[in-house]
């Protein structure tokens, strides 16, 4: 469900293959699928929201963990092509000051990192 | 207008014993199983529902005000298998009503003090979704009759 790429500058790129909500036991998957991939040597990561309808909070959490795993080696996770409604759910819980939230292509966003 | 229509999880291509009642033109009653998959689903369809006549954002909003408040009863309520939860969806022209009826722990989330937003090792463990409920609502009243929690929730 989940897919991990590294772009240029060893930027990391999550995504998901289809359409899914980031809720329940998708959420507990998440958490698992991050510790299969190695987003600690990425110098930024960038997740693609292009493909997530619906979150709740306890994909909120899954968030906060990919987050905390990013910003122990002091990089930063970026979320592009994300919802009015999701982004408003972030700012809600004032997420928005340890996420980069950008209005852009993951390209863009690539682009603006290099 | 009455009739009546079973929902299925589609990410498990199993049924689910969420059944579906139209009362009238924009006012729904369900019962939904103490199961994070079908609540998950059912979220979904009343985001749905709500999203044809109140647009995108209130339908969000419904589908998370429904998705954290069930997810809360089976996670911490200790129903029974056979203890359904109850919800009655009445969208009308000024606001959409959510009441919620189940007959787990007394709980009361409007007795439940704020998460520190400051602090994301704990807001991470929990808190976030009585927060949501609370932050994405117009009102919420809650009493609890009869061994039941009827949390009613207006957005």
């Amino acid at each position: 469900m989940f897919e991990f790429r590294l772009a240029k500058d060893e930027i990391g790129v999550i995504s998901l293959e289809k359409r899914a909500r980031i809720t329940g036991e998708t959420s507990s998957n998440f958490r698992k699928w991050q510790d299969t991939v190695d987003l600690k040597s990425c110098s930024r990561v960038i997740l693609d929201g292009t493909n997530i309808e619906f979150i709740d909070s306890m994909g909120i959490a899954a968030l906060i963990s990919i987050y905390k795993t990013i910003a122990a080696e002091g990089n930063d996770l970026v979320l592009v092509n994300l919802s009015e409604e999701i982004k408003k759910l972030l700012n809600t819980l004032r997420l928005d000051r340890l996420f980069i939230v950008k209005d852009c292509s993951v390209a863009e966003a690539i682009k603006d990192l290099c | 207008m009455t009739g009546s229509s079973s929902l299925r999880t589609a990410a498990l291509q199993r049924p689910s014993r969420i059944c579906v009642e139209r009362m009238a033109k924009e006012n729904y009653s369900f019962t939904v199983e103490p199961d994070l998959y079908k609540i998950d689903a059912f979220s979904a369809k009343v985001s749905e529902i709500v999203r044809r006549t109140k647009g995108n954002e209130t339908g969000f909003r419904a589908g998370l005000i429904v998705i954290e408040a069930c997810s809360n009863i089976v996670k911490h309520g200790e129903l029974k298998e056979d203890d359904f939860i109850s919800v009655n969806l009445e969208v009308g022209e000024e606001a959409v009503t959510i009441t919620i009826e189940d007959a787990s722990t007394k709980f009361n989330p409007l007795e439940v003090d704020d998460p520190n937003l400051e602090n994301i090792e704990l807001l991470q463990k929990g808190g976030m979704g009585v927060y949501l409920i609370k932050r994405f609502s117009k009102r919420i009243d809650y009493r609890y009759e009869n061994g039941k929690n009827l949390l009613k929730i207006i957005i």
